[in-house]
């Protein structure tokens, strides 16, 4: 498999960005890529999305250049095997339960010895049997990036263990399940922060896994500078397309409808 | 009524124009995919710049 360009742009110390393909229609995904974003951040967790749609996006991502990061809807190795023969080159698990959860997460992503990946040597993500089998192994369990969201007690309490983990490249905070879990609804209110730092302090500390926050989300607020001093490594950007969308074309009915005198 | 765009790059008409010329009806553009096409290039771009990426 080529080399994943999230993982290339973290290994170069940069940061990693992507942004969420939220509408169901792959043409998102080659535009993310043109706009010159590293990732397409493909969501199974909060959309209708099926298989067939994914794999498509998927496609749509290879060719426009950028790593296709899937978020499946929990821990389920067999719908992980299935992305990743697609051809998926991420995976998100969400509300990762404990260092268990995240145990299973590594069995289902990579290939012995590091986890029990199923073995299909005529797969999409196999070239369709083209590359030799143990070239495909050893490519993928490199190549293909596993974040873990740590966004409840579970997850939270045993943050540093799932960061020392092999198999975990990224230890991620969901901003919206973080808030609702420490109880602050109030994006200002600097606990979030100080949560947040104490979190990234003890993935930094352990020195494998980056940690992933999201970048401009309502819930927490933080901008590319202060996602840098955190030691992010990857963030998704938002505002989502819907919400690019309704904003301007919003803006741009407005504009008409003021120089038309309309009210 | 005479149905013509908005802001058409081949017939750059603004709605002001448009109403005079007695249009009833007009598709405004750029097209969701444009706009979007516009807003995440400017966001990656102002993302790159912000943490000192080229």
């Amino acid at each position: 498999m080529r080399q994943n360009r999230v993982k290339k742009v973290m290994r170069e110390g940069q940061l990693a960005i992507g942004t969420y393909v939220a509408l169901g229609d792959p043409q998102v995904v080659e535009i993310i890529g043109l706009a010159g974003f590293d990732a397409a951040f493909i969501d199974m967790e909060h959309t209708t999305f099926d298989l067939t749609l994914v794999e498509e996006m998927i496609r749509a991502a290879d060719l426009a250049g950028v790593t296709s990061i899937v978020r499946i809807p929990g821990n389920d190795s067999s719908l992980i095997l299935r992305l990743l023969d697609a051809g998926a080159e991420g995976i998100i698990v969400p509300h990762v339960e404990g260092l268990e959860g995240a145990k299973r997460a590594v069995d289902a992503v990579r290939y012995p010895p590091l986890g029990q990946r199923g073995a299909a040597g005529g797969t999409r993500a196999a070239r369709f049997g083209t590359i030799p089998w143990t070239e495909h192994t050893q490519q993928s369990n490199n190549e293909i990036l596993l974040s873990v969201m740590v966004e409840d007690a579970k997850g939270i309490d045993d943050v540093e263990k799932i960061a020392a983990l092999d198999g975990i490249d990224l230890v991620a905070v969901g901003p919206n399940d973080f808030s609702e879990y420490l109880g602050i609804r109030d994006p200002s209110d600097p606990q979030l922060r100080i949560r947040l730092k104490e979190i990234a302090d003890k993935v930094r500390e352990i020195g494998k896994a980056k940690l992933a926050v999201s970048m401009n989300h309502p819930s927490i607020p933080l901008n590319a500078q202060e996602l840098v001093e955190l030691g992010v490594g990857y963030s998704h950007v938002a505002p989502a397309p819907p919400e690019i969308l309704y904003r301007a074309m919003k803006q741009t009915v407005g504009n008409i409808h003021q120089s038309l005198g309309r009210a | 009524m005479l149905a013509l765009p908005v802001n058409n790059p081949a017939i750059p008409f603004n709605p002001q124009e448009l109403l005079e010329l007695g249009v009833g009806y007009a598709n405004v553009g750029p097209t969701p995919p444009v706009l979007l096409m516009r807003s995440l290039r400017q966001m990656a771009q102002d993302v790159h710049a912000a943490s000192g990426q080229a």
